[in-house]
């Protein structure tokens, strides 16, 4: 039973469809990367519009990298590792989007 | 839940270990979350020396960017090899990887040998601490790396890949992947931002 348990926690599939994942995510990720550096090259017309565009690449890159090379899904094996990347994302997104809302406001008051 | 014939039936590895190695990533990805909101606070503090947009051209980063992400794509494939106990294939995948990672830290340090030479180091600016301190962090992680690699080859050499060996193996393959994670956002917010 744990025997079962383990492949299944590992979510191991055969040789052919496990090659795959990964070549189909390292695809994924050069055409991801070179998709932001041409952006980022031949700016865009507005400063925001490419900020945009390169941190949805990023953040897409990331998801493709998190299912295709570390296998984080929703099986039950993955469970606990996705959750402490919730968790991981949350305290995060808390602590780098409050210290520059801080020091960005500190920055402007200062400026005065 | 169905056994796969075509999976071998010997690649164990010990689930909590592994866990417990992952959550030791969340951390570090919190520390790296700390760097980058320093950098972005003292991105624009160049006192007079070079800025982002000074540091290095973009294809130069480019190509640091694909190695380590090649580097990432062949230590998967080592890890299928692990998985299905061809030693010698291991070997061979991890010392491509070792090789990747090896020119990406070169061609970093040839960029900071660079920044320094021409005066322009830590010391600096605000905001060439901030950088030499991310980007830094993220350089020593990948030389750690390098160093695991190292001693994963010798391992499998002598003890084969038994189920302690192959519990390392899953380790180090999550964390060379986190490490090309945390550089696809220096890539982003570093070199392909920083210099607005």
């Amino acid at each position: 039973m744990s025997h079962k348990n383990n492949e299944q926690d590992l979510g191991l599939g055969n040789f052919s469809s496990r090659l795959k994942t990964y070549v189909m995510g390292y695809i994924g990720c050069i055409i991801l990367t070179l998709a932001a550096f041409f952006i980022a090259r031949h700016s865009l017309n507005t400063q925001i519009a490419l900020v945009i565009s390169v941190v949805a690449l990023a953040i897409i890159q990331l998801f493709v990298q998190l299912k295709c090379f570390l296998h984080v899904g929703f099986q039950s094996g993955s469970r606990w590792n996705l959750s402490t990347l919730i968790f991981t994302a949350i305290i995060i997104i808390a602590l780098v989007g409050g210290s520059l809302w801080i020091m960005f406001s500190l920055d402007t008051m200062m400026s005065f | 839940m169905k056994t796969n014939p075509l999976m071998p039936s010997n690649d164990r590895i010990n689930i909590n270990v592994a866990f417990g190695f992952w959550l030791y990533l969340m951390s570090d990805c919190i520390l790296f979350a700390i760097l980058f909101a320093t950098f972005a606070v003292m991105h624009n503090r160049t006192f007079g020396g070079p800025g982002a947009s000074d540091l290095a051209t973009l294809p130069f980063v480019l190509v640091e960017t694909l190695l380590l992400l090649t580097s990432s794509f062949t230590c998967g494939i080592a890890m299928l090899a692990k998985q299905h106990q061809r030693k010698n294939l291991l070997i061979v995948w991890l010392v491509i990887t070792f090789i990747l990672g090896l020119v990406f830290v070169g061609m970093e340090l040839q960029e900071f040998i660079h920044l320094i030479h021409e005066g322009n180091s830590w010391q600096r600016s605000g905001f060439l601490s901030a950088f030499f301190t991310l980007v830094g962090t993220h350089g020593l992680h990948v030389v750690i790396g390098l160093v695991w690699i190292i001693v994963m080859i010798v391992q499998v050499c002598i003890y084969g890949i038994d189920r302690d060996v192959s519990t390392r193996l899953t380790c180090f393959a999550l964390f060379w992947h986190f490490l090309d994670i945390v550089w696809i956002f220096l890539f982003t917010f570093v070199y392909l931002l920083g210099g607005l």
